[in-house]
């Protein structure tokens, strides 16, 4: 497929010599969502809920439509999405929420080595609030984790199992959150999946999977910023207590004290992000259109491609899985730092990642301080890796010419 | 707007063999510590002060890109035999330089090949860090004395 003209900032002349390789941070955004946005601004913006007129209905429908796409497209019901400002805060809410009045000391947060920092410090301070202990799914020799390995390392005592199901670094094929799911129920944890690599890049159903939440952002599946869902299963919102206290999420309110909403409004306190929300909602559209199942073949392909093409470069490290992976390749070349690759690659048009990726401890892991990576989306093309495989070599050439 | 200017071959050869890198043998009179969290760049940065408050020794140690290593060994090679004030003003007509904000003057000698930097906003931190580091180093001595 080729869906650059669906993009504006792609086919602008400056975006037409642009090989966009970094969605894994943020995506770009299609037509249909900037006019999305555009027509909420221009014709339907009002507050949600309590205005009685009928530019305020329309807003309200517009949003609540909203939540049904994402439902839809996570097959989840309404009521079990939460929008928040991103995975970051979808995360913090159940480490806040939940997991502070649920663990004891002595109860086990299973999470891993080669998690994002939003996915790991959470649970480092709930941990450390509550006196819960942080354990580790041993990484395979790839510095992967393995649904195996997490089945392994579930015990009598784990009371959460916080994973991504996709790494925003190694690019792994998804894990068995279904199993793992099994596995966690069985000994009463909950788990919660960080789902920000995952959801926007292939079929979810949420509810199959089995798991209590799953993360993910809006900005990483087309749609704007400063707007991400929390999926809770429905019997894990009605006990959970709310995180943000004020308006809209009340239901009634004396001097010294009040009672809250059902889900998802209780956990929505104060004036929703709603265009943000419209906006992802037509991002839902348009991947559904798209189809989820190619989408996430289409990935894959240009990820294993840029994989094994990066591989057969002499002085490239590949990071990751050695077959099988998502739209996500992290890479280093022999004696450059990733930062004048990225820059070297800017000069070509080429738009990386270059750094920690927000996984200190993975890099520890994998024995290097920063790596590049280049991600991969639905717009992108076999000749955005041609373009990349050429000026990864030239990079090298560069440096290793001039300065020997 | 070019690689090369960015990488002139100057960068390139200290990045590559960095002169000044490793612990300073002897006494130590200031020295910092400064890391970049976003892309994982560490410096270190020791110094011995001599009769007269000059510097007699200057060592750098850490892990980055190529720009904030050679800045690093460049910078240490010309601290030496500068008084504490000179340092000072070495340093502020480099950071005004890579930022952008002031032409490169003559006193910079070889530290001018980071003249392209302020054309790459995104290198401007990686170019600082050893002088930034350096600047920690002073203003504790500075306190501490």
């Amino acid at each position: 497929m080729d869906l650059r003209q669906d993009f504006p900032l792609l086919v602008t002349p400056e975006g037409k010599q642009l090989t966009y390789l970094d969605s894994a941070a943020t995506a770009q955004k299609p037509e249909l969502v900037l006019q999305t946005l555009d027509h909420y601004y221009r014709h339907d913006n009002a507050n949600v809920y309590r205005g009685v007129y009928s530019l305020a209905a329309r807003a309200t429908a517009a949003f609540e439509q909203a939540r049904e796409k994402v439902a839809s497209f996570i097959h989840a019901e309404p009521d079990e999405v939460i929008f928040t400002s991103g995975t970051t805060e979808s995360v913090n809410a159940v480490a806040w929420a939940w997991a502070r009045a649920e663990l004891k000391p002595g109860d086990e947060i299973l999470t891993s080595e080669a998690e994002h920092h939003s996915n790991l410090v959470p649970w480092q301070e709930a941990a450390r609030a509550t006196g819960a202990k942080l354990t580790f799914v041993p990484l395979d020799e790839d510095k992967l984790v393995t649904t195996e390995a997490v089945l392994a390392a579930i015990t009598p005592r784990t009371k959460i199992v916080a994973l991504a199901q996709v790494s925003n670094v190694l690019g792994n094929l998804p894990l068995n959150v279904a199993a793992i799911s099994d596995a966690a129920h069985r000994v009463g944890a909950v788990v919660i999946v960080d789902g920000a690599q995952s959801v926007p890049h292939m079929p979810i159903d949420v509810h199959a999977m089995g798991a209590d939440f799953v993360a993910f952002s809006g900005h990483k599946m087309m749609g704007p910023t400063g707007i991400g869902v929390l999926y809770g299963r429905r019997q894990m919102l009605a006990v959970m207590a709310p995180f943000h206290f004020g308006g809209e999420m009340i239901s009634h309110v004396d001097a010294e004290s009040s009672t809250y909403k059902d889900a998802p409004q209780k956990f929505e306190g104060g004036t929703p992000p709603i265009a943000q929300a419209i906006g992802l909602g037509a991002a839902c559209d348009y991947l559904e259109r798209l189809d989820m199942s190619e989408v996430m073949a289409h990935d894959r392909t240009l990820g294993e491609q840029a994989a094994s093409r990066l591989r057969r470069v002499p002085g490239v490290t590949v990071y990751g899985p050695s077959e099988g992976r998502m739209g996500v390749v992290s890479f280093n070349l022999e004696d450059v730092h990733p930062h004048d690759v990225a820059t070297a690659l800017d000069q070509q048009g080429i738009c990386v990642r270059a750094g920690h990726h927000c996984c200190q401890p993975l890099m520890r892991q994998l024995g290097v301080a920063a790596t590049v990576r280049a991600s991969f989306y639905a717009y992108n093309t076999e000749a955005d890796i041609d373009k990349l495989a050429a000026g990864v070599m030239s990079t090298m050439e560069f440096f290793h010419h001039v300065a020997h | 707007m070019s690689l090369t200017d960015l990488y002139r071959e100057i960068i390139l050869e200290h990045a590559r063999h960095p002169h000044h890198k490793g612990p300073l043998d002897g006494p130590v009179t200031l020295q910092a510590g400064l890391d970049n969290p976003t892309c994982g760049d560490e410096v270190i940065i020791q110094v011995r002060l001599g009769p007269g408050g000059i510097v007699e020794a200057a060592k750098f140690d850490g892990v980055g890109c190529s720009i904030s290593m050679a800045a690093a060994s460049i910078m240490s090679e010309m601290l030496i035999g500068r008084t504490v004030a000179q340092v000072k003003e070495l340093t502020d007509s480099y950071t005004a330089m890579v930022s952008g904000q002031k032409p490169p003057t003559d006193d910079l000698e070889d530290l001018v090949a980071f003249a392209g930097v302020a054309q790459f906003p995104m290198r401007v931190k990686c170019a600082a860090l050893p002088f930034h580091a350096l600047q920690k180093g002073i203003s504790r001595y500075e306190g501490g004395s």
